[in-house]
């Protein structure tokens, strides 16, 4: 498994963390909100073409369909998903210590 | 109320709808080209334009999700369809970031360029069918030009887009064409077709007349063109 090394967009990086537990489509635009204070709302497209490209690159999966009770869809991360999600947040983590030096190198 | 428009560029479509909306008209259904309004308050709704991955209809997953955002699926055509939500639910947008954005407007492309290929197939079959003796031809060749302008021109409008959006992303400023076709071809071009296709049914003179004012408009539609897309 060749980890991509790109950075993650923001909507992508959020979808993930909220599907650390299983969750429906909007149920994941009302976490991401909730999450960031209102900073950031995804539009439906946004999250339907992630839902989309997360699903093939297996980075997320179904849950579960329960047919029977009319309940929704649900997704939830895989561990290809955790993985790349840990890589990402290691590169947010030397960025911010790195930013400290903005201060320190101050004149 | 029906209105009649050919919308190739899906952000001037949305910019009527909307129009039309705070006029207090909400588009309802549409049919190759035929707009239906039905009154409603002014400025009820917000319309937006999606592109999906399939034609005339919509999975099953896409329209839980916008059920659940309290988006209304109008109708589909294509690949597009059209949405509105209510304006008094908030702010409607589809596509959040640069990213999305820029991949929705990729899919578009990818149509209008198969569409292109597809159109050109059938030129060079109407020419053939034309140059057999089948008068026909030529002029179902001519109507198969006029729509053929119109999507290439399609293609590079969204070019352009896709390149602004994507200055935005990195920063970068590319130096691109902005290259267009201009809508004076399509019209001589269609009003060409027209003198062909009918030229048994009308008196040579107007026919003539016809093909005089098409070849005219064409040149306009040329030379607006080139001037455009050289600078």
């Amino acid at each position: 498994m060749a980890e991509r090394e790109n950075p993650l967009t923001e909507a992508v990086y959020y979808i993930l963390l909220a599907l650390r537990k299983p969750n429906h489509g909007y149920g994941i635009i009302q976490e991401v909100e909730q999450l960031t204070g209102g900073r950031v709302i995804l539009g439906a497209g946004t999250l339907y073409g992630a839902i989309q490209t997360l699903l093939k690159k297996k980075w997320i999966d179904i849950y579960s369909i329960d047919t029977e009770s009319r309940k929704k869809k649900e997704y939830m991360i895989t561990d290809l998903g955790r993985q790349v999600f840990e890589t990402e947040r290691q590169r947010l983590e030397e960025l911010l210590e790195n930013a400290k030096l903005m201060h320190i190198e101050k004149k | 109320m029906i209105r009649f428009r050919l919308y190739l560029d899906k952000d001037a479509k949305e910019q009527w709808l909307n129009q039309m909306a705070a006029e207090g008209w909400a588009m309802e259904t549409f049919f190759a080209g035929i707009y239906q309004f039905t009154a409603c308050e002014k400025g009820a709704y917000t319309y937006r334009v999606d592109f999906g991955d399939r034609l005339f209809s919509v999975s099953n997953d896409y329209r839980e999700l916008m059920q659940d955002a309290g988006i209304q699926i109008i109708q589909t055509w294509g690949y597009w369809v059209i949405l509105r939500k209510k304006a008094s639910e908030g702010a409607f947008a589809l596509y959040t970031d640069l990213a999305s954005s820029i991949e929705h407007y990729q899919k578009i492309r990818r149509m209008f360029r198969v569409v292109t290929i597809l159109e050109m197939i059938c030129l060079f079959v109407e020419l053939y069918v034309g140059a057999k003796g089948i008068m026909l031809g030529y002029g179902c060749a001519l109507l198969i030009a006029a729509m053929l302008v119109a999507v290439v021109n399609a293609v590079f409008q969204t070019n352009r887009k896709i390149a602004e959006l994507e200055e935005k992303m990195t920063g970068i400023s590319t130096k691109h064409k902005n290259t267009y076709v201009s809508v004076f071809l399509a019209v001589g071009l269609l009003i060409n077709s027209c003198a062909f296709l009918l030229m048994e049914y009308i008196p040579h003179a107007v026919t003539r007349g016809l093909q005089i004012i098409a070849i005219a408009f064409m040149l306009v539609g040329v030379a607006k063109t080139c001037t455009k897309s050289l600078f």
